[in-house]
């Protein structure tokens, strides 16, 4: 079987971090499917309600 | 210089000396990412809530009596203070992370697009809440690291720590959990 190259360091797209890890394979289908439902798992991302917010400030203003 | 162009380590420096309007901003730049991260992992909005705030509490605390040293690190840190206090709730309920047992309505995502028709919402929420039965049918280690890695935003080597194994566990794990997503949505494509 032939090998990719691919690193799964390849998996950070915002490339905020340069990571200095072993090189590691993925499966070029399990790359392209990460880059497929990127957009879907975004998706998921939630904010915690404002309440909860404001008890956090309001508790940090009473410490 | 606006909050928004401070580095995290220097708000904190400036939280140290009072100023209140910087958790806001700390908080606005990683309310999502820590949040999220939890949601997924506890499955339950109102728990999420109540974890989220008490990881905050406990940034606080720390900040406060000076014992914060991970400077330059402020999202992995507050990100292993909510991993703890999550593993502490499953201890507590002696279990590990259930099937969700809600109906998959969503009632930040009916009011945030209030707009769209109803069949959009009912197929947006479908595929919200196939792709999320999914991630919560992977393994405990495997939906952990890609929920830190994807949402928040961690390296794998914040990873490997926070969660005390090898880097290349932590790579293994994230690779195995794409490769297991990727079978069950081509089950789901079948069936």
């Amino acid at each position: 079987m032939m090998e990719t190259s691919t690193s799964v360091n390849k998996l950070n797209y915002g490339q905020k971090k340069q990571e200095t890890v072993p090189a590691d394979d993925v499966e070029p289908q399990d790359l392209s499917f990460y880059e497929n439902i990127k957009p879907q798992l975004d998706s998921l991302a939630k904010d915690p309600s404002e309440t909860t917010i404001s008890k956090i400030l309001a508790y940090s203003r009473a410490k | 210089m606006k909050l928004q162009e401070y580095s995290d380590q220097d708000l904190v420096k400036l939280y140290l000396t009072g100023d209140e309007a910087v958790l806001e901003e700390l908080l606005r730049r990683h309310k999502s990412k820590i949040y999220t991260s939890i949601y997924l992992l506890v499955k339950d909005q109102y728990l999420a809530e109540d974890i989220f705030q008490d990881a905050f509490i406990k940034v606080i605390n720390t900040l406060r009596s000076g014992r914060y040293n991970e400077e330059g690190k402020f999202l992995p840190w507050v990100m292993r203070i909510a991993h703890n206090l999550v593993i502490d709730y499953f201890r507590r309920e002696k279990r590990g992370p259930v099937i969700t047992s809600a109906d998959g309505t969503d009632v930040f995502n009916m009011l945030q697009f209030h707009e769209e028709s109803a069949e959009d919402r009912i197929l947006r929420e479908q595929t919200h809440f196939d792709l999320r039965a999914m991630i919560h049918l992977l393994p405990d280690d495997q939906k952990e690291v890609l929920i830190m890695r994807h949402y928040a935003d961690l390296s794998f080597k914040e990873i490997a720590d926070l969660t005390d194994v090898s880097i290349n566990t932590a790579l293994g794990r994230m690779r195995y959990a794409l490769s297991n997503l990727r079978k069950m949505m081509k089950v789901k494509e079948i069936s």
